[in-house]
């Protein structure tokens, strides 16, 4: 579904924030890109919503080619949680923000109305719609954030370090969020983020550094090679970490090993 | 959770409140016009009609529910208006009869006792209930004092209060009270996000002269929502500087311009990282300045809201009339 | 000395009504040794009861003491050098850069607390060090470093003041694993080095278990337990207090239940692994 061929960026026109970085996501995956602070990581999604503009290298989405020309329809397609849940809150109210896509897209008045009801209510925030902002906590405004991309009918839908700035129970909320989308609404989910516990749960991880893919695969083979991982300021799990150790030191203990995967495995 | 809200804003659902916005706000221009337009003078007719608008502007607050006592505390911030001028008419308007002659002294014990009685007047007044009536009768002590303490005088003056001059402050008076009041009503009984759509919509005019309206309204919108998350930051960042010593009470002016610094530089900060993630998230959801967009509100006008602009413009067509006569 | 809460309350006065934000806070905190976890749900009153401690906020009901200060003080008494005893470090602390440069800023404490500019400078670079400053940053704008960078830069404008004990809330919020660890060492080297006592606010259960050995679990404004870590988890009532277990508790209850390793608690890494790795259970 997306396409991205040997883009490049930079943003003083000396150091690379990205090189030459090819990837395919499949329609309806749900992708995680790891990588540490500086990897370029918010650089790529940006491209990919056509904030910024490659200076070598193409993305496609879903058959079109991200330029200037087909920019409104890409909007269309794909869209994006930003980290602060406060920078992107547009509405005075839950009901206004959610709208405030569909307002750009001159929904006529009674669709909106019934775009706003359905996607508050996949998002659990329909008793919230008249709630302004600052009665809401991040978790919250998080899952407004997606109701308003959802309610734009964008079937990929990038979360750039959507849970960083929330608690743990907000980060919960936003999880199985997701993973309702993907696994039962068939949206094409890309996560970025450093937390490896929540990448681990993906389809597919890639992991950036310096501007670089330096891993790319299942999870569960990603995150056997812990030196590079090492290197790029990522750490593994407590949980993967002690698996990893273990088998390092104590490999003819099978039983252990195993039921210590099945730990992992059930997160 | 805060719980700040923005504005005046009083719940109710009195005929006032559920009016249309743009109605409302409309009304109120050509309702202040009126007002205006009769002229400051001391004969019979102004007067009246400036009575007659002030019993009006007193029926409409009892409809819509809202303590009286609320409406009127809107004067407290001109309070040393309505005094000042009301002082002046009278001390300056010298023609019509003759109400009452009063010599006037400043005196050694005349200005003690004002002194005395302000300092009372301070002190007392967090005991009273009616501060502004208490205010009227301060200043109207002040006065009296002048009269009743000739004791060692300094110089003396007469006080001649005509009538005219009691008229014209009586209608000054009332003219302010009026205006304050009607607008009072108009911020109480209106959310402040329907404020906003009134004026966008009463601006709207202004596009044929290339004046950007809908992104004046945008912003307008946006400033709105800011407010309540910026006050709650600003509240965090004074908390963090305080835990770094920082203290408004107990420093000097020289520290108190540093730790002001403190304070400004850091919501500088947010505000224009805010505005630049803003303005990303916003392009990525197809917002594109000056372009076309539908509106998720939905006001419409209904009979009162006509019939409610029609008195207006009626009310205005008499005085009019009235004063070309 | 430390700090010791006498039947506390506090409310925050709203629009229409009172809202109790903790209450019946009775806490005793040694001025020194103490590693103190604080936490509990949001909205249980954690920030609430730490801003007492540097007299940020002053209570509605009974008494704080802090390092001998009462509060609420009396009428002419001045408070502002309580925040020097008792440093606290607020959620975000890199909101509060302002100064041209990264050591004028990291001096701006100091120098609040009437300490000359030789010593407020002494002070910084200390701290600077501390936290993993290089000199070759001070001159730099504290706008032109990384976000983990300029948390560190904050953390140091505390540490300068050399207040006496350290309250830290949510310290690592935003902070990837690296930077997370990073941070939380820093701390664990103050504490072990200087005897410092540290009070932190978190949500992370793996921290309070690899780092406080006192926890204090506050729920809807009360104080529900103050003890020992090893006693909080063990407790009868623990599932009451909304708390996630320990990654290491949860691993070991795991292995009792699929494969009989009996359950010894273990709260850190290194325990963990060495008491897996010695476990014979054929």
């Amino acid at each position: 579904m997306i396409k991205i061929e040997g883009v490049s960026f930079s943003y003083n026109r000396r150091d690379d924030a990205l090189s030459e970085v090819s990837l395919d996501i499949e329609k309806g995956s749900w992708t995680s890109i790891l990588g540490h602070n500086g990897s370029g990581k918010s650089t790529l999604s940006k491209l990919m919503v056509g904030l910024l503009s490659p200076s070598k290298g193409s993305i496609t989405i879903d058959g079109l080619v991200l330029n200037e020309e087909n920019l409104s329809k890409i909007r269309k397609k794909i869209g994006i949680v930003f980290q602060n849940p406060d920078n992107q809150f547009v509405g005075v109210t839950v009901k206004h923000d959610i709208a405030f896509g569909l307002e750009n897209q001159c929904i006529p008045h009674d669709e909106m109305k019934q775009k706003i009801m359905q996607y508050a209510k996949l998002v659990n925030m329909e008793d919230f719609l008249d709630k302004e902002p600052h009665q809401l906590s991040g978790g919250q405004k998080q899952r407004v954030a997606i109701a308003g991309a959802l309610a734009m009918e964008q079937d990929i839908l990038i979360l750039d370090e959507a849970t960083s700035m929330l608690d743990p129970e907000g980060t919960l909320e936003i999880i199985e969020l997701i993973k309702h989308l993907n696994k039962h609404l068939n949206k094409t989910i890309i996560t970025i983020t450093h937390d490896l516990s929540f990448a681990a749960q993906s389809d597919h991880l890639i992991v950036l550094k310096d501007g670089k893919v330096i891993l790319e695969g299942l999870p569960k083979d990603v995150f056997k090679e812990e030196d590079l991982l090492k290197s790029s300021h990522l750490e593994l799990p407590f949980e993967l970490a002690i698996f990893n150790e273990l088998v390092r030191q104590k490999p003819e203990d099978k039983k252990l090993l195993e039921a210590l995967w099945a730990y992992n495995s059930k997160m | 959770m805060n719980n700040i809200t923005i504005g005046q804003y009083i719940p109710g659902d009195s005929w006032l409140h559920k009016l249309d916005p743009r109605i409302k706000l409309l009304s109120l221009v050509v309702l202040l016009v009126a007002t205006f337009f009769i002229p400051i003078s001391h004969e019979l007719i102004p007067l009246v009609s400036m009575g007659v608008i002030f019993l009006g502007v007193m029926a409409l607050t009892y409809s819509t529910g809202i303590p009286i006592r609320k409406v009127l505390n809107g004067l407290k911030p001109i309070v040393f208006l309505l005094t000042f001028t009301f002082v002046i008419q009278v001390f300056y308007v010298k023609t019509g009869d003759i109400l009452a002659s009063i010599p006037m002294y400043i005196s050694l014990t005349s200005v003690l006792g004002i002194i005395i009685f302000i300092v009372f007047y301070q002190w007392s007044k967090k005991y009273v209930r009616f501060k502004i009536i208490y205010f009227f009768a301060a200043v109207l002590m002040v006065f009296v004092l002048q009269a009743y303490l000739p004791y060692v005088p300094f110089t003396s003056y007469t006080l001649d209060i005509h009538t005219d001059g009691l008229m014209r402050a009586l209608f000054i008076f009332v003219r302010i009270t009026n205006v304050i009041i009607m607008t009072s009503l108009l911020t109480f009984t209106t959310m402040t996000t329907d404020l906003n759509f009134a004026i966008e919509a009463l601006l709207r005019p202004l596009k044929v002269i290339k004046v950007p309206v809908d992104v004046m309204a945008m912003m307008l919108s946006l400033t709105l929502r800011y407010i309540p998350t910026l006050l709650g930051e600003t509240e965090k960042i004074m908390k963090a500087q305080a835990s770094r010593g920082v203290d408004f009470k107990e420093s000097k002016f020289k520290e108190k311009v540093v730790q002001i610094i403190s304070l400004l530089i850091p919501v500088f900060v947010i505000s224009f990282k805010r505005a630049e993630d803003l303005g990303n998230a916003m392009e990525v959801r197809g917002y594109v300045i000056g372009a076309k967009r539908t509106k998720i509100d939905e006001y419409r006008i209904g009979f009162s809201d006509l019939a409610t602009l029609f008195i207006s413009f009626v009310i205005l067509a008499i005085i009019i009339v009235v004063k070309t006569i | 000395m430390g700090i010791q809460f006498k039947n506390v309350g506090y409310a925050y006065k709203g629009f229409k009504k009172s809202y109790d934000a903790i209450k019946n806070i009775n806490l005793n905190i040694e001025s020194k040794g103490e590693f103190i976890a604080i936490v509990g749900h949001t909205g249980s009153g954690k920030s609430t009861l730490v801003q007492h401690m540097n007299a940020l906020l002053l209570p509605n009901e009974g008494n704080v003491i802090v390092f001998g200060q009462q509060l609420p003080p009396k009428k002419s008494e001045k408070i502002n050098y309580l925040r020097q005893k008792v440093g606290l470090v607020f959620q975000f602390p890199e909101y509060q850069l302002f100064e041209e440069t990264i050591i004028k800023d990291i001096m701006f404490g100091p120098k609040n607390f009437k300490e000359t500019s030789e010593h407020a400078l002494e002070s910084a670079k200390k701290a600077a060090s501390i936290v993993g400053i290089d000199e070759s940053l001070y001159e730099q704008s504290p706008f032109r470093i990384s976000g983990g960078q300029m948390r560190r830069v904050a953390v140091a404008g505390i540490l300068a003041m050399e207040p006496e004990i350290l309250v830290l809330d949510e310290p690592t919020r935003g902070l990837d694993p690296k930077g997370r660890t990073d941070l939380m060492e820093i701390f664990r080297e103050i504490h072990e080095k200087e005897d410092k006592t540290i009070i932190l606010i978190t949500h992370d259960m793996d921290l309070v278990s690899e780092y406080a050995k006192r926890i204090i679990v506050l729920s809807e404004g009360k104080i529900v337990f103050d003890g020992k870590k090893e006693d909080l988890f063990a407790h009868p009532d623990f599932n009451s207090y909304h708390l996630d277990y320990p990654t290491p508790l949860k691993i070991l209850k795991h292995l009792e239940e699929t494969i009989g390793l009996p359950f010894v608690p273990k709260y850190d890494f290194t325990s963990l692994l060495e008491y897996l790795k010695g476990v014979n259970h054929e």
